[in-house]
């Protein structure tokens, strides 16, 4: 008994002193635009950044890539201060989300000249076309270097994934509407087969149109049916259903409220119901369309509009609303919801920081949103940088894909993840 | 055709199988509220965004008034004289059954959107109620053993059977309320953790009246739930348990699993919420952590008669300890293999766990002896109350103060169950950590503090013998549910199973 109790010990003893001898790990430095996790704390950052470099710790602990973090604070020339400290300190890899074209041509020279990788998380959309349509606009062309990534998000999949979405949740809201009448409410309220959508941003048509690319096509309705949704239905039910643009002309987004008061203004049951629909390119839209929705029985100064619609009737659970993207702060809404702790200042700095587009479809006011895998760009930037360092394919473990432009040009450069669907479980 | 039971000398129904489930269909019933108490701290924090600093005070606050409640209840259920159609213990019971149906359920109100204020009182007054309905049940069920059968052997598989149905009130609802209770991002779904208690509750009431009904009482002494005792100097009584060594032992290792394992209960939770990123296989996870347990349960009786008590408890501290430096140093990564590797050292973990539960409580049975053999005089009263005391004060202060130490790391009730990944592997070494403090614990308590080895047991139980003319026994005594000894009634007054033996 003695002797095993010596022999445990000593196990234990030894393991103890186990992380003393643990192999070096490659040491990776990341160069940020805007971002620190100190600013990040208070909200002094970029969100998409933050996201990123969250998920970008995660995807490094798996590759045991040491990282150090470099904060340029949206200053050019102190990222290609940061991107020379960093080179000179010997890095194994830098990983730059440049702040400008110039930054990002800098750190590829420099890493050029080192034989270095050097990986772009691109968030800036002059610097994804610098980097991404060299011939265009005359800018850096990276494919000279092989050791040279990009890693974004597959902007083309954008609309194509959200329109999916938008179309299987019309396919499925037409069969439970025409099931159980009384417990669903159908997306065409006014029963015209015409679902009148409500379009926020440029790329919203174009998101309509695929949806109803889909909803004319028999055979991917049936393949959605059977394969996704997996009810006992087929194409017939949305026979003739399409989706309709309501008439407001270009909606910028200061005038979001007003344009949406608008519509309701004269609306009583006897007439059509004058949104169906949703669709929005940008998250920044959704506050000011939550904020309009709950205030359309409301004046300008307080007062009850009596011809407008009832609050009550008007509940943005029953109006479909999707969006691109969820980061937006969306804390007006929040002192919307509790005016009174708002106005004592109770509550706090934290939450309302916390509360965004993610948290309005957690509570079903928005339905889904099509956004940025964050986490699979961040894991497969670290995974890539690994598998350079050791001397393997690019691609190997990456749940990703080399982008293939239209004329069906594969670049080996360039590695996109597809949008994903956010919903509330 | 109704059953015909076979009658005893006295005209009651034979003890047999029926008296054994209708006795675990109790604890069953007790568990099916008392199960949900782990996710109370993410129910409270990441759902109804209360900040974690002050739900850790609150959470303080009501389990000094839940030390208080029991021996509260406990005398009012002594006092209570009068006269009932069956049996008292069996009208409280049906009582706080009826009570638990929703009881634990007001624990879990899903109103995030109130103001602080509300949410406190929310908070004090569905945990105090749901306390109070639960005391009425648990304290008199406790009791009811004794009135079931004065017969030793059938005291002991009541105990044993007790056992059996907590483990499996514990056990399903650990493994399938995770799968539902959260969303495909990891948070905690409020609304369902309520309905999931509601249904519990009536599941518990459910086995409460069957155990109810299926209960035959067949003695009928008075017994009584407090653990009111003779009145004794508490400053000295405090002293002779401090110079017990045995039971000091004992009570630091039990204190160790408190504070560090059910303490860290929702840092693990948070672990595979945020660094694991999969909530929903936590529960299976702990299932598999309790195979050790199981498995080695029957083996112990072997093992402890070869080896000794003392000796296999601190290998089995030992074995933990192994494991928690495992967890600390190995690399453990956020994806699948970093999950088999947290298994394995949990199974080794549990393994030594496993040795520990089986022989405590027949430790704190020897520390009475120790008490007799040293001075002349047992005390079992006040060294188990004391022992109780101890265990209460980590039962109520460990998850408070891992609540507080999560916050310190950055835990931040806000990002729910998504915690940024620094504070995630924080908290992963948090749980690594907080294990290798109970198996530390144990270690000292049992290995170093407690001083019965195998001879030393054997010559105290000889001693003991000897000086009661009775005839020394062949081998050592059993590890589980110890047979009373006739001066003594057994009363069972705590939430945690704790056995109190007040001598007559």
């Amino acid at each position: 008994m003695k002797k095993i109790i010596a022999l445990l010990l000593s196990l234990i003893t030894l393991l103890a002193f186990a992380p003393a001898c643990s192999i070096n790990k490659t040491e990776v430095s990341v160069l940020w635009s805007n971002y620190s996790a100190e600013r990040a704390l208070i909200g002094e950052c970029d969100e998409f950044q933050a996201t990123i470099a969250d998920a970008f710790d995660r995807g490094a602990y798996i590759e045991r890539l040491d990282h150090v973090d470099y904060d340029a604070k949206g200053d050019a020339d102190t990222q290609i201060t940061q991107i020379n400290q960093a080179i000179d300190k010997g890095c194994s890899a830098l990983v730059i989300n440049p702040v400008d074209a110039s930054t990002a041509k800098h750190a590829f020279d420099k890493a050029k000249e080192k034989q270095i990788p050097v990986l772009f998380l691109c968030s800036n959309a002059l610097v994804d076309a610098y980097l991404l349509a060299p011939t265009l606009l005359g800018g850096l062309d990276i494919s000279g270097y092989d050791k040279a990534i990009i890693v974004n998000v597959d902007i083309d999949s954008r609309d194509e994934v959200l329109a999916k979405k938008i179309a299987e949740d019309v396919i499925k809201n037409a069969y439970d509407s025409a099931k159980k009448p009384k417990k669903v409410k159908a997306f065409d309220r006014n029963g015209d087969k015409k679902i009148t959508y409500l379009p926020l941003g440029l790329s919203s048509a174009s998101v309509a149109e695929k949806v109803n690319a889909i909803l004319q096509d028999t055979a991917k309705v049936n393949e959605i049916i059977e394969k996704t949704l997996k009810i006992k239905a087929t194409a017939e039910i949305v026979k003739d259903l399409s989706l309709e643009c309501v008439d407001l002309g270009l909606l910028l987004l200061a005038d979001t409220k007003t344009k949406i008061a608008g519509l309701f203004e004269d609306w009583s049951e006897d007439k059509a119901f004058p949104i169906e629909l949703i669709i929005s390119d940008d998250d920044a839209y959704v506050e000011d369309v939550l904020m309009a929705l709950r205030n359309v029985r409301k004046n300008d100064d307080g007062t009850v509009n009596e011809k407008g619609i009832n609050y009550k009737e008007l509940n943005t659970h029953s109006i479909p609303f999707y969006t691109v993207g969820i980061a937006t702060n969306v804390s007006e809404l929040l002192k919307h919801e509790r005016p009174e702790e708002a106005a004592e200042g109770d509550i706090e700095e934290e939450e309302l920081a916390a509360y965004s587009v993610m948290s309005t479809i957690d509570k079903g006011y928005v339905t889904a949103a099509a956004l940025e895998n964050d986490d699979e760009i961040a894991i497969s930037a670290a995974t890539i940088l690994r598998n350079f360092i050791k001397g393997k394919d690019s691609l190997k473990d990456v749940k990703a894909e080399y982008y293939t432009d239209k004329d069906g040009n594969q670049t080996k450069n360039y590695i996109t993840v597809p949008y994903t669907i956010y919903q509330a479980s | 055709m109704k059953k015909q039971h076979v009658l005893d000398a006295n005209g009651h129904r034979k003890f047999g199988m029926t008296d054994c489930l209708s006795y675990a269909a109790g604890d069953f019933g007790c568990n099916m509220s008392f199960a949900l108490k782990s996710t109370l701290i993410i129910f409270w924090t990441q759902f109804m965004r209360m900040n974690s600093v002050l739900y850790a005070l609150l959470l303080i606050i009501v389990q000094v008034w839940d030390a208080i409640n029991d021996p509260l209840i406990g005398s009012i259920i002594d006092a209570d004289k009068r006269k009932y159609k069956r049996n008292k213990f069996l009208t409280y019971i049906w009582f706080g059954s009826i009570g638990l149906i929703v009881g634990g359920a007001l624990c879990f109100i899903p109103l995030p959107d109130v103001g602080k204020v509300a949410k406190i009182i929310i908070f004090i007054a569905g945990y105090v109620v749901w306390d109070a309905f639960y005391t009425v049940a648990n304290v008199p069920y406790g009791s009811l053993l004794s009135l079931i059968s004065k017969d030793p052997a059938d005291r002991a598989s009541l105990s044993a059977w007790r056992s059996v149905g907590s483990m499996v009130g514990n056990m399903v609802p650990m493994v399938i309320l995770p799968m539902i209770i959260y969303d495909a991002n990891n948070n905690i779904i409020g609304s369902r953790v309520f309905l999931a208690a509601l249904i519990m509750g009536v599941l518990g009431f459910i086995s409460f009246q069957y155990m109810i009904k299926t209960t035959e009482v067949r003695v009928m002494d008075d017994i009584k739930v407090s653990e009111e005792g003779p009145k004794v100097n508490i400053f000295k009584a405090f002293g002779n348990f401090m110079k017990n060594r045995p039971a000091v032992g004992a009570t630091v290792a039990a204190m160790g699993m408190f504070l560090g394992m059910q303490g860290g209960t929702a840092a693990v939770t948070v672990l595979f919420q945020s660094y694991f990123k999969n909530a929903s296989i936590s529960g299976v996870v702990m299932l598999f952590q309790m195979l050790p347990i199981i498995i080695f349960t029957p083996l112990a009786r072997k093992l402890v008669t070869k080896y000794g008590k003392k000796e296999l408890a601190t290998i089995g501290a030992l074995c933990s300890i192994l494991a928690c430096v495992l967890m600390l140093v190995l690399r453990i990564s956020p994806d699948s293999k970093g999950i088999i590797v947290y298994v394995l050292c949990q199974l080794i973990n549990s393994l030594g766990m496993g040795v520990y539960s089986t022989v405590s409580w027949s430790m704190m049975g020897d520390a009475i002896d120790y008490n007799e053999w040293k001075t002349g005089s047992r005390d079992e009263g006040t060294v188990y109350s004391l022992h109780s005391f101890f265990r209460k004060l980590a039962q109520g202060a460990g998850p408070s103060l891992v609540l507080l130490v999560m916050a310190a790391l950055g835990y931040s009730e806000f990002h729910a169950g998504n915690q940024l990944f620094e504070v995630a592997l924080k908290l992963r070494y948090l749980v690594a950590g907080l294990f290798l403090l109970s198996a530390v614990m144990q270690f000292v308590g049992l290995g170093i503090i407690y001083n019965l080895d195998k001879k030393t047991l054997t010559k105290m139980n000889e001693e003991l013998d000897a000086r009661k003319g009775i005839a020394p026994a062949s081998e050592e005594g059993e590890v589980v549910a110890e047979p009373l000894q006739e001066t003594s009634e057994e009363v069972v007054s705590e939430k945690d199973n704790q056995v109190v033996v007040d001598s007559e």
